[in-house]
């Protein structure tokens, strides 16, 4: 895979403050790349190093091999869709939509443009009404449009959905995956919310306190995080304690979770990295990983239920370990009452959790 | 290696534009006010103190300080007691005629300080229209009074400080949380303890704001103190009064002195505000109570519609006066003669009608300086780092805080001088000194109105014009321009409005070539021609209208 946007030891701080330490990250020509983390991660800064907002204060940007880490963003040739749209409101959507255009001192065939990029959008004949005029999925619509309209080498995409309602947002994202495909052009996406980036995303970047975690497929990250805020971060999950039992092989480990009338429980796992015997560690669980059971079956560990989580098509169940932990576990057709005695067992065929080295600082 | 892995803090473009910014508002506001004040001291070489010593030693520049600050801080109770119960009637409670009134009552904000002081003049002045009906009507010897000292002043500076506690006040009131007066309510408070322990805490911030602004505006008053009590001096007049009479030195320890008052009274006044916490309201305003019992009904509008009366009354007048000719109104109760003559006149006689082609191209000068380099500086301050930006804001609104006698003293003292490598010029006695004060006393105007048109710019919509390749020009020139342009044009309004009718200034800097109309109303008043002082006010007054409908409207003044 050859490089089209490279990305090289980006650093970048704000007076005593690193809010972005050596991120190297490289896109293919027409890759989509989402940048997910929660705020303050850094991923908002990456974006505006990205559009020569800020300048890092170390590392390179490249394009095609060009180096453009010192160019302006006018000269960058690089569209971007701000959170907030950022439609110049004195101008009509034609207008907007003409911008970048005017601004090369395009003057032949700039109506074609714009109205082409106006049906791409699926805003034939909205050119003549005001911006204020037009619905907040317009608006969005009209962003993009106006981005794409100077023919950018790169889309940067600033949380463009997560201004609209999340019944219209649905509809958007796949409108937008559609136009990105259907030119091609190599897109970052910067957004907190996990589905999106999953759906939008070939491939994922976590960024975590200014760092990249992983980057990866979206199924990579979620069968196989590398880090602990990865897993965590990805999917629901829980957390629980333990000691390794038992190393078998490479890839499953056995840790001891606590006794159950005096016989050790334990669950195995995927190490995240290479454990030892005895080892404390942390094991990332998902709901979909575990089961309800009524009775004592191996390997399970006595609850008591906190609460039902009902989201629709599924239903969590919350627990509370007799240690004190909650952890979600996917409900099956039984869905006991909070205050019941339940116990949790894995799930057989469910995904394995992956367990990770407790440094002794660790909290 | 990539320009990225330059230090940081580096003198690029923009910044070394901003500095040159912060260069040129020092030298046309600080500058001044720093040769003054070394002037005063005696000058570098011959250092003294004894212009201060001679200042203290003489008790009628106490008196006449004592009388500044206390006619300022009466202005500001007798104001707060006019405007605050109106914007409560006003926004409060709803009867006929209330928009239009509402409207009216905030008239004298937008006429020259000068055109105000003689409408009084003539109306409640010892042969003014009031006075001579009451004389004529009691069959008395003598007029009943005279609008003389203190008190005349005290009732100027009310009638045309109201506005500030009124504007602030409604403002405030409108976005008062009605459902708090609500919760107070169902808490059960009565309708009295909810006003002082709801409602008037939370106007508090504005009445602060309105009083910094009435006090530091009476402080600086000049026009009223001049024309009602040529004896009773407050600083303002002393200041005058010593350049007239030769003491230059006196004049700029006078100003010093008045310089610091003001800046004393703002850093109180600040101090107190900044201990307020503003609440930031959410909520839906109070609904305005309907006055439901047709007597009360009636009671209210009559007392609005003749409250509007006494405010247009002065115009009024003014305007008949201005249809009086010279000398034929002597002791009748309603003028003989009216016609145009003083205004066929005023535009016949190419002398009559050069101090208004003087102040319209000095003060449209001034207002494009000030709306340029108000815009600039706005701009920088708010794109450069905290200390920069602070003293770029400080900047522009120091001259705002500065009675305009005192600027007009600095600006004499700095450009009398030629010594081009010092940024002197003699340019006093010339064409551009008068449209530089105008200019100065504007920036405080412009650059706010700009700094607020900015503030409320999102700056991604610049990314975005830069994303999509436009240039620095290109990006004001399309967007930043546009946008904020109706807070530029109120802005604009109001500067153009100040420099028209200044007379503050411009009676310190002015030659017989640039004088402005408010000099010529001057004259025109000593040598009795009262209908022609009139005429020049009754147009001072529709230019201001007109600059202040077309340009002026929703923008507050700083």
């Amino acid at each position: 895979m050859s490089s089209f946007l490279e990305i090289r030891h980006l650093d970048k701080s704000f007076g005593d403050v690193q809010v972005l330490t050596d991120l190297t990250l490289d896109l293919a020509e027409g890759e989509i790349l989402a940048l997910l983390g929660l705020s303050g991660s850094g991923k908002t800064t990456a974006l505006r190093l990205l559009a020569g907002f800020e300048t890092p204060d170390a590392g390179e940007i490249l394009v095609d091999g060009e180096d453009v880490t010192g160019l302006a963003p006018a000269r960058r040739g690089f569209g971007m869709v701000f959170q907030h749209y950022a439609l110049f409101p004195h101008m009509s959507v034609f207008d907007n939509v003409a911008f970048g255009l005017r601004a090369q001192g395009r003057k032949a065939g700039l109506g074609e443009r714009v109205d082409e990029m106006l049906e791409l959008a699926d805003l034939a004949g909205y050119g003549g009404r005001k911006v204020s005029e037009i619905s907040g999925g317009q608006q969005q619509r009209v962003a993009l449009a106006r981005a794409l309209a100077p023919e950018p080498r790169v889309l940067l995409l600033d949380e463009p959905l997560s201004n609209l309602d999340p019944a219209l947002r649905e509809r958007t994202r796949r409108e937008l995956v559609a136009a990105v495909r259907k030119i091609g052009i190599t897109t970052v996406l910067v957004t907190h919310e996990q589905e999106e980036a999953f759906h939008v995303g070939d491939r994922v970047a976590v960024l975590h306190g200014g760092r990249l975690e992983q980057v990866g497929t979206p199924a990579d990250l979620y069968q196989s995080p590398r880090t602990r805020f990865v897993a965590n971060f990805v999917g629901r999950s829980s957390t629980l304690r333990g000691f390794v039992d038992e190393v078998s092989g490479g890839d499953e480990v056995w840790v001891a979770l606590g006794q159950v009338q005096d016989i050790a429980v334990s669950w195995s796992g995927v190490p995240a990295e290479p454990l030892e015997e005895d080892q404390r560690v942390e094991i990332v669980v998902k709901p979909e990983s575990l089961r309800l059971a009524t009775s004592e079956t191996g390997g399970a560990l006595p609850a008591r239920v906190v609460e039902n989580r009902f989201t629709g098509p599924l239903t969590y169940c919350i627990v509370r370990l007799m240690g004190g932990e909650e952890i979600q576990v996917l409900a099956d057709d039984t869905r006991p009452a909070p205050h019941a005695d339940v116990f949790v067992a894995p799930r057989p065929g469910g995904p394995k959790p992956r367990i990770f080295r407790l440094e002794d600082d660790a909290e | 290696m990539s320009p990225a892995r330059l230090g940081r803090p580096r003198l690029d473009r923009p910044r070394l534009f901003a500095y040159l910014v912060v260069l040129g508002l020092i030298w046309l506001v600080t500058y001044p006010l720093l040769l003054t004040l070394i002037e005063a001291l005696g000058g570098a070489g011959t250092w003294t103190l004894g212009h201060f010593g001679e200042f203290a030693g003489r008790i009628d520049e106490w008196r006449a300080l004592w009388r500044s600050l206390w006619i300022s801080v009466a202005s500001v109770v007798l104001a707060g007691l006019v405007g605050v119960p109106l914007a409560f009637v006003f926004e409060r409670t709803d009867f006929p005629g209330r928009r239009v009134l509402g409207a009216l009552v905030a008239l004298p904000v937008a006429l020259p300080p000068l055109v105000g002081v003689i409408a009084f003049l003539f109306l409640y002045g010892e042969s003014g229209f009031v006075s001579r009906a009451v004389q004529t009507v009691l069959g008395l010897d003598q007029p009943p009074w005279r609008l003389h000292g203190p008190g005349a002043i005290l009732l100027v500076h009310t009638y045309s400080m109201y506005v500030y506690f009124y504007l602030f006040a409604r403002a405030a009131l409108a976005r008062l949380d009605g459902s708090m007066l609500e919760a107070a309510a169902a808490l059960g408070a009565g309708r009295w303890r909810i006003l002082w322990r709801v409602t008037l805490p939370q106007l508090k911030p504005a009445l602060l704001g309105a009083a910094l602004l009435t006090f530091m505006t009476s402080l600086g008053s000049f026009s009223a103190p001049y024309i009602f009590a040529g004896g009773y001096r407050v600083m303002t007049t002393q200041i005058v009064a010593s350049r007239v009479n030769g003491q230059y030195a006196l004049a700029q320890v006078e100003a010093m002195v008045l310089a610091s008052l003001a800046l004393i009274a703002l850093w109180l006044i600040r101090r107190f505000q900044g201990a307020e916490a503003v609440a930031s309201a959410h909520g839906v305003a109070p609904v305005r109570r309907r006055i439901e019992r047709p007597a009360a009904r009636w009671g209210f509008a009559a007392l609005g519609w003749g409250l509007a009366a006494f405010m247009l009354l002065p115009h009024l007048t003014l305007l008949l006066i201005s249809l009086v000719p010279h000398g034929t109104w002597t002791v009748e109760l309603w003028p003989p003669v009216l016609d145009f003559g003083n205004y066929r006149e005023l535009f016949s006689e190419p002398e009559r009608l050069r101090p208004m082609l003087n102040s319209l191209w000095m003060a449209t000068a001034a207002t494009a300086g000030a709306v340029v380099l108000g815009l600039m500086a706005a701009r920088q301050s708010l794109r450069q780092g905290k200390r920069l930006g602070g003293a770029l804001e400080v900047l522009v609104a120091l001259p705002w805080a500065i009675p305009g006698t005192v600027f007009a003293v600095a600006l004499g003292t700095a450009f009398s001088v030629h010594a081009p490598w010092f940024g002197r010029f003699v340019w006093i006695g010339t064409p551009i000194i008068l449209p530089l004060a105008y200019l100065v006393r504007c920036l405080p105007i412009t650059g706010r109105a700009a700094l607020a048109g900015l503030r409320q710019l999102d700056p991604a919509l610049e990314e975005a014009a830069r994303s999509l390749g436009a240039s620095s020009f290109g990006t004001l020139w399309q967007v930043v321009l546009p946008l904020v342009r109706p807070a530029v044009v109120a802005g604009l309004g109001l500067a153009f409005i100040t420099g028209l009718g200044d007379f503050v200034t411009s009676i310190v800097l002015y030659t017989f070539e640039t004088r402005p109309i408010s000099i010529e109303i001057q004259s025109s008043l000593r040598v009795q021609e009262f209908g022609a002082a009139a005429a020049y006010g009754v147009l001072l007054m529709l230019m201001s209208a007109g600059a202040f409908l077309i340009w002026g409207r929703g923008e507050g003044r700083p």
